[in-house]
């Protein structure tokens, strides 16, 4: 054990101010110069996640500003030009007649456009590695992570359906999702991968949404795939937020 | 973007402080919609442009953002107060900073004194950090993983139910072996300055 391991909740603990004990300890300890680096290497991570969280927030606020702004116009205008309400009903025919065009242009390209959805699900899908349990470790979790990740997916299933009875879980609910879509079931993958997404897990939602649109592509619904695309299009932190932006532009 | 659903000063706060960005960005829209006019007026009539007021406003979110996440948070008055008095302090200080002013004319009697430091926090936040986003760095589990412990200040325990480690001892193992491989990586990193 290095020193850093020897001291690592003790450097925590200061960071966080949560024990002056620890920080006797540090500050008796002769390897004080290599512990307070460590200490301040800490903090600078610590002050990145925030610093990354008010870039990511400003953004999102920009679009929601601009909305609010938008609609704010709109609202005036609407007041202005409350004379011109004659205008309105050649506009609604207008709309009326192009979604009528666009829904029959919709179904002839649907009809030839199967083939090309199974290209994309074909170029893009990849499963999601199993890491859930240490090298060497020999339990239930290590035996469902080796028949998943040597492609065993029936088996797998059986495995993580005990195991989501027992704890109805995120991560399970994925690896079930994604093991469903490798059988050729991307129905019943996408019961999984929306009971994710009804979850708050901030770390499984994106995987979700995308195995989601994976899911469409698979049955052919091009336009519900594009929806949950443009979820993850949202922030650039997203998982598989420069596969979405490309998958988009495809599409 | 119909903001019609009322919701109160404490959904407000709920909405606010879930971990999930629709959720946020709903309490943000209700928000805009509610109190954006008001803090428009005030900088307009203290010496600001509109595009000074839009970016006060979205500054005056980002606090109240940060608060409402804090443990301790407790909205002791109204929430178009709280945010009036949040805009109130930040184009006050921005103004005494530009010498343009020495005091404000208020647009409305209400606001409570907060003793914040929102402008310090702002500014940090922007500011380039030393280690070049050390966050850009990390990979795979560990960003998630980091993020939990060190930003979201989850438990262990938590953290592996979340990642769905076998148990607590996996992600210390993890976390550990993650700081490590970062602090390689920043160190062999040529734009990284000590």
């Amino acid at each position: 054990m290095n020193n850093l391991e020897k001291y690592d909740q003790e450097i925590d603990d200061v960071l966080f101010g949560s024990d002056n004990n620890s920080k006797e300890i540090l500050q008796s300890s002769e390897l004080q110069d290599e512990l307070k680096s460590e200490l301040n290497f800490r903090k600078n991570l610590v002050e990145d996640f925030e610093s990354k969280e008010v870039q990511e927030l400003r953004a999102r606020l920009t679009v929601i500003q601009d909305e609010y702004l938008n609609e704010e116009q709109t609202q005036v205008e609407d007041k202005d030009e409350s004379v011109g309400s004659n205008n309105w009903t050649k506009i609604l025919g207008i709309i009326f007649g192009l979604v009528i065009l666009s829904s029959i242009a919709y179904y002839v390209l649907q009809s030839t456009g199967e083939e090309t959805n199974q290209n994309y699900y074909a170029s893009y899908y990849e499963p999601l590695k199993m890491e859930v349990s240490e090298r060497g470790e020999e339990d239930n979790l290590s035996s469902i992570q080796e028949l998943y990740n040597t492609k065993n997916y029936k088996p797998a299933i059986s495995k993580l359906d005990e195991l989501i009875k027992e704890d109805d879980n995120s991560v399970w609910r994925i690896y079930r999702g994604i093991s469903l879509l490798e059988i050729d079931k991307p129905e019943a993958a996408l019961s999984d991968f929306e009971k994710v997404n009804q979850s708050k897990s901030v770390l499984w939602n994106d995987q979700a949404i995308w195995y989601t649109a994976m899911a469409y592509l698979k049955i052919g619904n091009t336009a519900a795939a594009k929806t949950a695309l443009q979820k993850l299009t949202s922030s650039s932190d997203s998982d598989h937020y420069k596969d979405a932006i490309e998958l988009l532009k495809e599409i | 973007m119909k903001a019609t659903i009322n919701y109160t000063d404490n959904e407000l706060v709920k909405l606010l402080g879930s971990p999930k960005v629709v959720d946020q960005d709903l309490a943000f829209k209700k928000l805009y919609f509610d109190n954006f006019k008001i803090v428009k007026s005030l900088v307009l009539k203290n010496n600001g442009s509109e595009d000074d007021a839009k970016d006060i406003f979205q500054d005056a979110l980002i606090v109240l953002h940060r608060n409402v996440r804090k443990s301790d948070f407790e909205l002791s008055c109204k929430m178009s107060t709280y945010i009036y008095s949040i805009a109130r302090n930040l184009w006050y200080k921005k103004l005494r900073s530009s010498s343009k002013l020495d005091s404000l004319e208020d647009i409305q009697k209400e606001y409570v004194d907060l003793d914040e430091n929102s402008h310090e926090f702002l500014e940090k936040a922007e500011r380039s950090k030393m280690l070049n986003n050390m966050i850009d760095l990390l990979k795979g589990d560990c960003k998630a993983i980091l993020k939990f412990y060190y930003y979201e200040r989850m438990k262990m325990v938590e953290i592996a139910k979340e990642m769905g480690y076998s148990n607590e001892q996996v992600a210390k193992n993890k976390k550990s072996n993650c700081l490590k491989k970062l602090r390689s990586q920043v160190i062999s990193n040529p734009n990284f300055q000590r």
